[in-house]
């Protein structure tokens, strides 16, 4: 890469590295692994940084790339590993943390692409149109997605199932 | 937490204080590099073992289609909307949606396409039919009320159309990732490459038609209308339709609307949060009471969630917010909108709950 794309490439991330790793630590639900993901993003976009810079909407092929480095890495079986068959302990309903780690452990147990459905339209807000757009697919598939991935979380987080748990 | 389960609890795995940034730049830059060495390394490996081996000629053929008429759909005579009538819960009308996860159907519902591992299964008024030698990770996208559908790889690097029983490659105008976004009944296809936005006219999957932007800040589509009018947004958000010559203009915003992008698209009726446009008159009417983007239908209601509490399903008739019903001590979303607005599909807490609407 030549000096000035590279220093392009540098300023670039600089300015937006905050947005991106808050994007892919809520995506995957670690704050570390959030920078593993965004630093390899970062790798792919540097590979392709002369293509990338001339394809206009920047900020979205970026985004969509640590979406897709999120997704990556889902496949992963390391990935994996601190995934278990029953949900944790049941938490009381005045320890909001331990709350916030039963529905994280629900939402790591969807499928990738479900899961990223799901905190893109439900945890980051964003609309069917721009989770599409994200994740490269219809919105028709966002919305069966979401349909799906949201009766899964009922089912993980019913009452029976988390006494199950137990 | 209980049985009702609310989509707020996903508030709680908002990120608020992130740690000290663990991200490399310079180190991202070094892994790059030598990556594309190795790249250039291998490319060139396989040019010298292809010089060798002669010459191996791939012939493309782009075929020459013919349309497939539509069945055509009653257009509504007038913007002002019928009264939904009531939704009831039940019967199931669309079979197929309970157990496939990767499903489009065109919006009349007459047709819907799932791939089933390598093939697709494509239904026509119910009854269903195998398509095979689908295309090597082909994600199928969208479907029009011929039966045509269109979609692109799983890599975003190519783009097809089924047609007149086979695949046909859609010519790229343009280098980038390519996604198909919407189909109408004639089979014209939009979709964005790279950050452009481009239609193929139905029958030329090898004639693809840019559609310019008013400035640099890129485009991408939302819907095709019969006509071929699309709807999209330009310079990151902002509402726009391109005539079917190519020519553009903003979609206006209404007062009291802070703005947003257009994100969907049916018969003559576009939406975006709090917004709905008709793209035939121009005139763009407050949507109030609907959470985002709504759905709209062929008469230009909206359905969706209430901004009210609970955010029970609900559809916005001229103005006025209709109840949808939910189940008994379960939260439903509406999330499929027949374009008659007499089917209506969306999930409860056990999995698929469908409305039947209008009596």
């Amino acid at each position: 890469m030549r000096d000035e794309l590279e220093r392009e490439y540098t300023e670039y991330f600089q300015v937006r590295m905050p947005q991106l790793r808050r994007l892919a630590a809520t995506l995957c639900g670690d704050a570390h692994r959030g920078d593993d993901i965004v630093q390899a993003a970062a790798t792919t976009l540097y590979m392709r940084w002369k293509q990338v810079c001339g394809a206009g909407n920047l900020d979205a092929y970026v985004r969509r790339t640590v979406v897709n480095a999120f997704l990556s890495e889902q496949r992963r079986p390391w990935s994996r590993v601190t995934l278990t068959e029953a949900l944790p302990d049941r938490p009381g309903d005045t320890a909001p943390p331990e709350e916030r780690l039963v529905v994280q452990q629900a939402v790591r147990r969807l499928p990738p692409r479900q899961q990223a459905v799901i905190v893109l339209r439900f945890v980051c807000d964003l609309p069917v149109a721009e989770v599409a757009e994200l994740l490269s697919c219809a919105e028709g598939t966002v919305k069966s997605q979401t349909r799906d991935g949201l009766a899964a979380l009922r089912r993980l987080l019913s009452p029976a199932a988390r006494e199950g748990a137990r | 937490m209980n049985d009702d389960f609310d989509v707020t609890v996903l508030h709680s795995l908002r990120v608020t204080d992130l740690p000290p940034s663990a991200v490399d730049l310079a180190r991202a830059a070094r892994t790059g590099r030598r990556r594309l060495r190795l790249r250039y390394t291998a490319v060139a490996g396989v040019v010298a073992a292809l010089i060798l081996l002669s010459t191996v000629a791939a012939a493309v053929v782009v075929p020459r289609l013919g349309g497939t008429p539509a069945v055509p759909l009653p257009v509504p005579s007038s913007t002002v909307a019928p009264p939904l009538g009531g939704c009831v819960m039940g019967p199931e009308t669309k079979p197929w949606m309970s157990h496939v996860p990767w499903m489009v159907n065109d919006d009349s519902w007459r047709v819907a396409v799932y791939l089933d591992n390598v093939d697709a299964v494509r239904w026509i008024d119910g009854k269903s039919e195998l398509i095979r030698r689908v295309p090597s990770g082909f994600m199928v996208a969208d479907a029009s009320r011929s039966g045509d559908f269109a979609g692109v790889d799983n890599r975003n690097k190519q783009a097809w159309v089924y047609h007149g029983g086979r695949f046909n490659r859609l010519t790229l105008p343009v280098d980038g990732v390519v996604t198909v976004r919407d189909m109408n009944d004639r089979g014209d296809v939009v979709g964005v490459v790279g950050a452009t936005v481009v239609v193929w006219p139905a029958g030329h999957p090898g004639r693809p038609r840019v559609l310019t932007a008013p400035d640099a800040g890129g485009s991408a589509a939302v819907g095709i209308a019969a006509d071929g009018t699309v709807v999209g947004n330009v310079s990151g958000g902002t509402p726009f339709l391109w005539h079917p010559d190519g020519t553009g203009e903003p979609l206006p915003t209404p007062a009291g609307v802070a703005g947003g992008a257009v994100g969907a698209l049916v018969g003559d009726w576009a939406t975006g949060p709090g917004v709905r446009w008709n793209i035939r008159t121009g005139r763009a009417d407050v949507v109030t009471g609907v959470a985002g983007t709504g759905t709209p239908d062929l008469y230009g209601r909206v359905y969706g969630q209430s901004t009210g509490p609970g955010a029970p399903p609900v559809a916005w008739v001229n103005g006025r917010i209709e109840a949808i019903p939910e189940p008994s001590g379960e939260h439903a979303f509406v999330l499929f909108v027949r374009s008659d607005g007499r089917a209506l599909s969306g999930s409860r807490s056990n999995g698929v709950l469908e409305w039947t609407c209008g009596g």
